[in-house]
């Protein structure tokens, strides 16, 4: 492995030591110089903003920290159903809820909820293979539109089977009631809905790594999300991938509709009501790209909370007078996800298809100032956008 | 198209078939608006009252039909498929009702903010407004559509869908320009009349300029297919690289069809801010409105202008139903019988499987020669079933129970002029050519008789959507009945039709993409 990516060439007769094997690979070195870039300017970013808005900022952050680990654990589901099977699963937020109910019913009969989280995650991943049994795999081939008109319906059998079964009242999961632990004064934490979910959350994107990186059905998966045709060529049961990829894609939203339950309380809506969000960290993150998600959620879900002071502070009227100034923090991640789409549509993490130019606003804007028409306005690889 | 001479004409009609589904999705309107009249009987609606709710239907029917020929502009003509439908619908609502509106400034009563008041109160005619609408909501789409057209087409739909639910927060929040929570109020009607019947007045005026306006859109929407701009929409549907390599530039073809869908959904929001007389954040705007129209086209078929208004008149008419249908439950819960709660659950399971099946046969367009062993006996189990299920309903509440007794006869004509025949049939076929499979020899080109090819399944058309109409019928009437014993809430009744929905979408999908009243294959060119 350090022969295939060393940098320097081997001189002959030099002894390789015992630990040259662990050399990290250049590709390694570089994401690491470039991970702790962003490390320093995140850090530099928020010590600005605490200093101009005080420590209230820190509180929002870590709001935004727990709010990215409950998106990233979604959007990992999600992106990782939408590179192989090539479709948006608009069903995924009422999949959520339904992970939700299934565990608030059982920990309402008695169990407790991390026994009702774990039925409800296997349960989830049975619902996956059914749905792409009884439903999703006969639209295979046929484009994205149809398989997305189906999961809408989908959607809308689950929230509204919900509604009829289980009323339309808010539920509180039955969690011990208990007191924000405070870190330093005015920035706190809360061992539940703040510690549990971050160490869930952490603990799902670890599994998730494991899964894709160290096991063959994790390479299998990356593999058929990366070219289908080329996949099946080379021996993979492209079927069972696609049946695991909804086990995974189905299970983590359970886990992640319960998460967002603890958090908030469970609504029919809850799931629907967080999509545009899950959404906006998969095209973000670059779609079917599993690191991309967790990027991307990390950067919706910290935007988000974080945009809270600036907004209350329009709200003053010696500003703008904004109404309910806070209730627009979820236009941030549309913005987000537009300016993505607009120059980079293959997403911050994911891989620049061949033909893309880098910029396409740009340049046509500079060539209808520059008064040139007539060219070829889109290239194949553009219309297929970040695949 | 057609070439004019009578005698031409006719040579063209004779070998075409009657248009069955057309006629019987014309027969299932006028039964929903049957049903509604009543069910408003039942439930002791004066005439007035009636015919005020029928109006109401129709109005807002005729502008679900405008949303739904915008959307067939861009996901039927050109491709692009919307999800934000809700979204440019509210702008079209809320510039109507700002530019016609007088002014109205902030109430506050003891320091306390009544109403916040709201942007515009310009007073402008009518036409202005719905122009103004037409273009705020037209912009908007190519500004939507401007990055994530030339994306695939899941980004557009991603990107549309968040707008829509973005636009809502806005009309929620922004009270300064759209007045909250309480939304505008006094919108001028066309016309203000003062008498007793005024709202009935008013739904009739409103049907029709809004027949008006769908009639000159259809023949407009028509001309445009068929023109040269039309062509180009279509050959970017089909085949948008090849397009391009001809020379035209897909990029602009698809933006004015997206931009002009868009401007015609900002018309329908016109329409219902005048129709409505208010315009609030409800769930008027909500995505439930996006995915019915998607149904409505999908109904009536992609690309289809007539089966377009043809499904939003069935669709808007199933929620119309559902509405009246509420009405005819008691505030109060009856107190039932123990034993007759069970029989009462029964009847609405039933229910479920007699539309269930109604929706498979229609939808899949299956023939009985087509289905195999376990479809018939569900066949023979959801006939069985229907008919008891309209006896118990009948016995439990009279009232409720009677329009079965219309449907009971129907039913078995149908069974017996249709569903049998077919089955023997079916089964003489099935016979026979296994028949001919049978005997060894060398290979001979199957014979096909004219009496063994399958006959075209219209009973099976018939008979779904008889089974679709028990199902309206049986599946609320069964709710109405279990909601009046207080089992569920009334509001069930909605959340039912809207899995009706999905369950649509979903069948309509995987079986019949091309809808159920379809249009003959175009030749491009």
């Amino acid at each position: 492995m350090a022969q295939v990516s060393g940098s320097e060439p081997s001189t002959p007769g030099r002894v390789w030591s015992r630990w040259a094997a662990l050399r990290p690979t250049a590709r390694f070195r570089r994401q690491l110089v470039q991970a702790s870039i962003g490390l320093v300017i995140a850090v530099a970013v928020i010590s600005a903003l605490t200093f101009v808005f005080g420590i209230i900022i820190l509180q929002y952050a870590m709001g935004g920290l727990v709010v990215s680990s409950i998106v990233i654990v979604a959007a990992i589901g999600l992106t990782v159903l939408y590179g192989i099977r090539g479709f948006a699963n608009f069903a995924y937020g009422d999949l959520m809820t339904l992970g939700a109910y299934l565990a608030l019913m059982l920990s309402l009969n008695g169990l407790s909820l991390i026994w009702g989280a774990i039925v409800s995650f296997l349960v989830l991943a049975i619902v996956g293979i059914l749905l792409e049994v009884v439903i999703f795999s006969r639209l295979e081939g046929r484009g994205p539109v149809p398989p997305i008109v189906a999961s809408v319906g989908v959607g809308l059998i689950i929230q509204n089977g919900i509604r009829s079964v289980a009323g339309t009242a808010e539920w509180i999961y039955p969690v011990p009631a208990a007191q924000n632990i405070v870190i330093v004064p005015g920035l706190g934490i809360h061992p539940v809905t703040g510690i549990l979910t971050l160490l869930v959350g952490l603990a799902f994107v670890i599994s998730a790594h494991v899964l894709l990186k160290y096991t063959n059905l994790g390479k299998a998966m990356r593999a058929t999300a990366d070219n289908l045709e080329l996949a099946k060529a080379t021996g993979i049961d492209t079927k069972r991938v696609t049946y695991a990829a909804w086990v995974v894609s189905c299970s983590f939203a359970s886990t992640a509709g319960v998460l967002l339950g603890l958090g908030t309380a469970v609504t029919p809506t809850m799931g629907f009501d967080v999509i545009l969000l899950i959404f906006a960290a998969v095209i973000v993150g670059g779609i079917g790209s599993p690191y991309g998600a967790m990027l991307g959620g990390l950067l919706v879900g910290l935007s988000q909370e974080m945009s809270v002071p600036f907004l209350v502070w329009l709200e003053r009227p010696d500003v703008i007078g904004l109404q309910f100034g806070s209730a627009y923090k979820v236009a941030i991640p549309f913005i987000i996800l537009i300016i993505v789409l607009i120059f980079r549509p293959w997403g911050i993490a994911g891989r620049r298809p061949a033909f893309a130019r880098r910029s396409f606003f740009i340049e046509r804007i500079t060539r209808v100032i520059g008064g040139e028409r007539g060219a070829i306005e889109t290239s194949a690889g553009e219309a297929n956008g970040g695949r | 198209m057609a070439s004019t001479g009578s005698g031409e004409v006719a040579k063209q009609m004779a070998g075409r078939k009657l248009p069955w589904s057309e006629i019987i999705a014309f027969v299932a309107i006028a039964g929903i608006v049957l049903a509604g009249v009543l069910a408003g009987v039942l439930a002791g609606a004066s005439p007035q009252g009636i015919l005020t709710n029928v109006g109401f239907y129709a109005s807002i029917a005729v502008i679900f039909a405008v949303l739904a020929l915008g959307f067939n502009l861009q996901w039927g003509y050109t491709g692009l498929f919307n999800a934000g439908i809700a979204g440019f619908y509210l702008i079209g609502a809320y510039t109507m009702a700002i530019a016609i509106t007088a002014p109205a400034p902030p109430i506050v009563i003891g320091g306390i903010p009544v109403y916040p008041g709201h942007l515009g109160g310009y007073s402008l005619p009518l036409a202005v407004g719905a122009i103004l609408a037409m273009f705020a909501s037209g912009a908007a789409a190519a500004i939507i559509a401007l990055p994530a057209l030339r994306l695939r087409a899941d980004y557009l739909a991603i990107a549309t869908l968040a707008f829509a639910s973005i636009l809502q927060i806005f009309a929620n929040n922004l009270q300064s320009v759209t007045g909250g929570a309480i939304g505008i109020t006094g919108i001028p009607k066309p016309i203000e009349f003062v008498s007793a019947d005024a709202p009935f007045l008013n739904a009739s005026t409103i049907v029709g300029i809004g027949s008006a306006i769908l009639l000159v859109l259809i023949l407009l929407l028509q001309f445009m297919a068929e023109s040269p701009w039309g062509r180009v929409l279509r050959a970017v549907r089909e085949d948008e690289e090849a397009t391009m390599a001809l020379g035209k530039n897909t990029f602009n073809y698809k933006l004015q069809a997206f931009a002009l869908g868009g401007a015609l959904m900002g018309l329908a929001g016109a329409l219902f801010a005048v129709t409505l007389g208010y315009v609030s954040p409800s769930s008027s705007f909500a995505p439930t409105v996006t995915f019915s129209v998607w149904v409505m086209v999908i109904v009536g078929g992609s690309g289809n202008n007539r089966g377009a208004i043809v499904g939003a008149f069935l669709i808007y008419g199933m929620e119309w139903l559902s509405v009246q249908l509420k009405d005819l439950v008691p505030q109060n819960p009856l107190v039932l019988p123990p034993d007759l709660q069970g029989f009462a659950t029964f009847i609405v399971l039933i229910g479920v499987v007699v539309t269930l099946t109604g929706l498979l046969y229609i939808v899949t367009g299956w023939g009985l020669l087509k289905l195999r062993m376990w479809a018939w006996w569900l066949t023979v189990i959801a006939s069985i079933v229907s008919i008891v299920s309209q006896l118990t309903q009948f016995v439990v509440v009279p009232a409720y129970g009677f329009p079965y007794l219309i449907v009971l006869p129907i039913s078995l004509l149908v069974y017996f002029r249709w569903v049998r025949p077919t089955f023997m049939q079916a089964r003489a076929v099935s016979a026979s050519s296994s028949n001919e499979s049978l005997p060894p020899g060398p290979p001979s080109f199957p014979k096909r008789t004219p009496s063994m090819t399958p006959r075209r399944p219209v009973g099976v058309t018939v008979l779904g959507v008889l089974a679709i109409l028990f199902g309206f019928l049986a599946v609320p009437g069964g709710l109405v009945v279990l909601a009046a014993f207080g089992f569920i809430v009334r509001d069930t009744i909605f959340y039912i039709r809207i899995m009706i929905i999905g369950v649509l979408l979903i069948l309509l999908i995987l079986h019949r993409p091309e809808g159920i009243l379809r249009e003959k294959k175009r030749v491009l060119g």
